[in-house]
């Protein structure tokens, strides 16, 4: 709790400074992002709407489950810089099923995840195998993975996957009756996507496995210390493969679940980089999978907040990466500190 | 071979060139929390000598060195040197003093070569002239009597060139004053020697040697002065001629010791045996070759030998992790058919060699380490889910066995000292009634206390029908403890001849390839 609230201060201290130098007025700034986040006018005193914090809700359903893809690679003790690629496959795989195997409703949606998951996994096990059995370092080879992902789905919205007809490089929307649409009402209710509940039951099912069963027990050790592992009769190999492998297959459900619910089609800018933005949710998220809820609930925020920032004082959106660059840094800086203090 | 060791009577001590201390410590406290680790402390250590620091695990020895070379500011208390008072804040300071310490884990960088090794840090210039360098420490080396390959890869070397180097990487930064913690852990008795033979050369060169290490007989052999300490305090600081070995055990624990060995049991079963049993090293060389060994229940043996001469892929074999050739046969089946979590499972207990490294993972708890390896038994885990009640029953008991030292089941193992980890890692591998215990330095690290505790429970297991194979450079420990004593030599095992089994200087020879 301290550690969280350290770092709001923390961002909005920094933010008044960014501004400072952007020549905007602090005060300006600190309003509008609240108002932003928060649905709440200063000015008039009243509740405006939901639609803010829907919005944040929204943006953090594909930050849960990559971050928490990242975060089980993170738990063998690899770094799967390649969640990026790995969506963008999951979400080619699901508009693919969507759109040419012919099934509609729950047995279509259910094959298109199916086919999601499946997908991303093909897209880890590379890197899993070439780490395993030839020692290759997993942050290049899934980094070129994402390079072939991205000129891949580019290829194929401009070619076989494209829309008849159409002169812009996207695919056809799928059809309503497989969109996963938000649960509740615009107007009056918050909104929840399906993928954000998946994403925080997926979270609290993780936690459960990592810590109360041998298998995620082994998986935790596999990566903390993999020799001692190897003493105490865990297979580290297979661990490596396979938790790059699963993954793999949590991003590409994220992209799954993303083309479904949001975005409805495969189009360029698929991905605004959640699989970037997912490696500091893992960071940040600490030792439990229930951390990468908050930090993609702050990720989410920061992002939103900035957006309503830029149209009230023309402070450009980008400081909210700026930020959240700096939350990395002093969680990294803190954690640091904590393991050589003695 | 020479001499193991140098008698005693061969003892010669130069004259002390001053009266007056050198170093002197005087009145030093320091507190860990509610722990006093030292509790006004004095010590005075004359010129060009060698003075030992003996005491149990978590006496202050450490704690006192950490001092003196600026590592923990003391809470009270004073340094002096050469008459001058000094207050260290950090090592540098110490260092700039003339302070060297080789610590127990010792701090070679593996992936550098002996060169890089030696100046990291202390290069001199900004621009390395590496002829002149190499001439400068190839000097240096041959005052001290040591010869390195300078450009081989530092990770390579055997454990007493990595001592060496060490000692050499001090001299190279000018240092007068050399700490070296357990400085023969790892070492032969031969190579201790040659190491004792060498710092005596130090000292009698002027330089001042502190040495801290549990191996009594080193004490009374080669150093001057001895001082004891016992929970914190110092007990007493005696002359090393006018004192006994038996004495200085007393005064290390207190009282007498009165541990007694169980009687070996008459062996049982064949529980492990090999036939034309090889391994193939990390060089591609046939690292261990044995035509036949047996190991029956009830029975301690001890593997005796030079750290180098296969002992290390004897024991990856045996336990999974390194493929062998041959036959190895535990009870009726195949070992080479087993996974590790199978042999684990079929009642083999492991300590590895590096408990830190192989043993334990520093970040986890406690409770996390105790049930490491034995994660998948009954009753901690069902198959498929983990109980914690029975998780922290285990860890109870494991704790429990040799009164290791814990703050709280939650706390990282990496903030127990060294001794305890030891414990906790012996205790935990004999968790679950294991029927063959392979140990690889079971007491590494430990005290007198704890060295005895580890063995008497050792060997109360085997005597109710558990076998140990036990590995150790510590060739006393294993004529102390173990029924039956194999030498490894350049892979071979082979037995000292009947009625040589426990004659150190047999064996000794044994171990250097000679006949008995």
């Amino acid at each position: 709790m301290i550690r969280v609230a350290l770092l709001l201060s923390f961002c909005i201290g920094t933010l008044a400074l960014l501004l400072a130098v952007a020549g905007t007025s602090g005060f300006d700034v600190v309003r509008s992002f609240f108002e932003g986040i928060s649905g709440y006018s200063l000015e008039r005193s009243e509740f405006v709407g939901y639609g803010p914090i829907s919005e944040i809700l929204r943006r953090m359903a594909p930050l849960v489950i990559t971050g928490l893809a990242v975060f089980i690679a993170l738990q063998v003790g690899l770094f799967n810089i390649g969640a990026e690629g790995q969506l963008k496959v999951g979400g080619l795989a699901a508009v693919f099923v969507a759109l040419f195997v012919g099934v509609d409703g729950v047995v279509g949606v259910a094959l298109a995840v199916l086919a999601a998951i499946v997908a991303g996994m093909i897209w880890a096990i590379p890197a899993g195998a070439i780490k395993v059995w030839r020692g290759g370092h997993e942050v290049i080879t899934t980094i070129m993975l994402n390079n072939v992902a991205a000129h891949f789905a580019s290829y194929l919205i401009a070619g076989p996957l494209k829309k008849p007809g159409s002169s812009e490089a996207a695919s056809d929307f799928v059809s309503h009756s497989m969109r996963l649409s938000a649960i509740g009402d615009p107007g009056r209710t918050v909104t929840l996507q399906p993928a954000l509940i998946v994403g925080v039951l997926l979270c609290i099912v993780a936690a459960w496995w990592l810590v109360r069963t041998p298998s995620g027990f082994e998986l935790r050790a596999s990566g903390a210390n993999p020799i001692a592992s190897l003493f105490a009769g865990i297979s580290v190999r297979r661990f490596a493969f396979w938790g790059l492998a699963a993954s793999g297959g949590i991003a590409g459900l994220a992209g799954g679940m993303h083309l479904l619910g949001q975005e409805g089609r495969f189009a360029e800018g698929f991905s605004p980089g959640f699989g970037f933005d997912s490696l500091g949710v893992a960071l940040l998220a600490g030792r439990s999978p229930l951390g990468i809820i908050p930090a993609a609930l702050l990720f989410a925020a920061i992002d939103q907040g900035s957006l309503r920032t830029q149209v009230a004082t023309g402070l450009p959106k980008e400081i909210s990466a700026v930020i959240q660059g700096l939350i990395i840094l002093i969680v990294a800086v803190m954690r640091y500190r904590r393991s050589f203090a003695r | 071979m020479r001499h193991l060791r140098s008698s005693k009577s061969s003892k010669v001590f130069p004259v002390d060139r001053s009266n007056a201390s050198f170093i002197r410590m005087q009145g030093i406290t320091k507190r860990f929390g509610n722990v006093t680790a030292n509790a006004s402390v004095d010590l005075d250590v004359a010129k060009g000598s060698i003075h030992a620091i003996v005491g149990e695990n978590g006496a202050g020895k450490s704690t006192l060195m950490r001092i003196l070379y600026g590592l923990y500011k003391p809470d009270s208390g004073s340094i002096s040197i050469d008459g001058e008072e000094k207050s260290f804040k950090s090592p540098q300071d110490a260092i700039a003093s003339g302070i060297g310490m080789v610590s127990q884990h010792y701090a070679i960088i593996p992936e550098l070569s002996c060169i890089d090794n030696l100046i990291l840090g202390a290069e001199g210039s900004a621009l390395i002239d590496r002829n002149t360098i190499i001439e400068r420490a190839t000097n240096l080396a041959s005052a001290l009597g040591f010869e390195f390959d300078w450009y081989a890869i530092a990770g390579d070397m055997s454990p007493s060139a990595a001592q060496k180097l060490e000692i050499a990487k001090l001299l190279w930064r000018e240092s007068n004053i050399l700490i070296l913690d357990e400085p023969t852990a790892m070492l032969s008795p031969e190579d201790s020697a040659a190491l004792y033979t060498n710092l005596r050369t130090l000292a009698d060169a002027g330089r001042t040697v502190i040495v801290v290490t549990h191996r009594l007989e080193e004490v009374m052999d080669y150093c001057e002065r001895v001082t004891v300490m016992r929970n914190g305090k110092v007990v007493a600081n005696e002359e090393t001629a006018q004192t006994t070995s038996k004495r200085l055990a007393e005064l290390i624990v207190g009282g007498e010791l009165t541990f007694e060995r169980e009687r070996p049991a008459v062996p049982g079963r064949v529980s492990l045996s090999l036939r034309e049993f090889s391994v193939q090293g990390d060089r591609g060389d046939r690292a261990v070759d044995i035509n036949a060994f047996e190991l029956r229940e009830s029975e301690v043996v001890g593997v005796a030998g030079v750290d180098g001469n296969g002992q290390k892929e004897l024991i990856e074999s045996l336990i999974g992790i390194r493929p062998y050739l041959g036959v190895a046969k535990y009870y009726d089946r195949e070992l080479g058919g087993l996974s590790v979590a199978q042999r684990l499972e079929d009642g083999l207990a492991i300590v590895p060699e590096d408990r830190q490294l192989q043993g334990l993972i520093g970040s986890w708890s406690v409770a996390d380490n105790a049930i490491l390896g034995l994660h998948r038994r009954q009753p901690i885990s069902n198959g498929w889910r983990m109980d914690r009640s029975a998780c922290i029953a285990v860890t109870e008991d494991i704790v429990r066995r040799f009164s290791t030292k814990v703050s709280s089941f939650g706390a990282p193992i990496a903030s127990l000292s060294g001794g305890n980890q030891q414990r906790f890692v012996v205790a935990r591998a004999l968790e679950g009634s294991p029927k063959l215990l392979i140990a690889f330095q079971p007491a590494r690290g430990l005290d007198i206390r704890g060295s005895s505790e580890v063995y008497a429970e050792i060997r109360r297991r085997c005597s109710m029908g558990m076998c140990a194979l036990i590995v150790s450079f510590d060739l006393d420990e294993l004529l102390e403890h173990c029924d039956r004593i194999v030498v490894m030599f350049r892979g071979k095992a082979s037995e000292p001849p009947h009625g040589l089994q426990s004659d150190r200087h047999a064996v000794g020879r044994m171990m250097v390839g000679l006949s008995p």
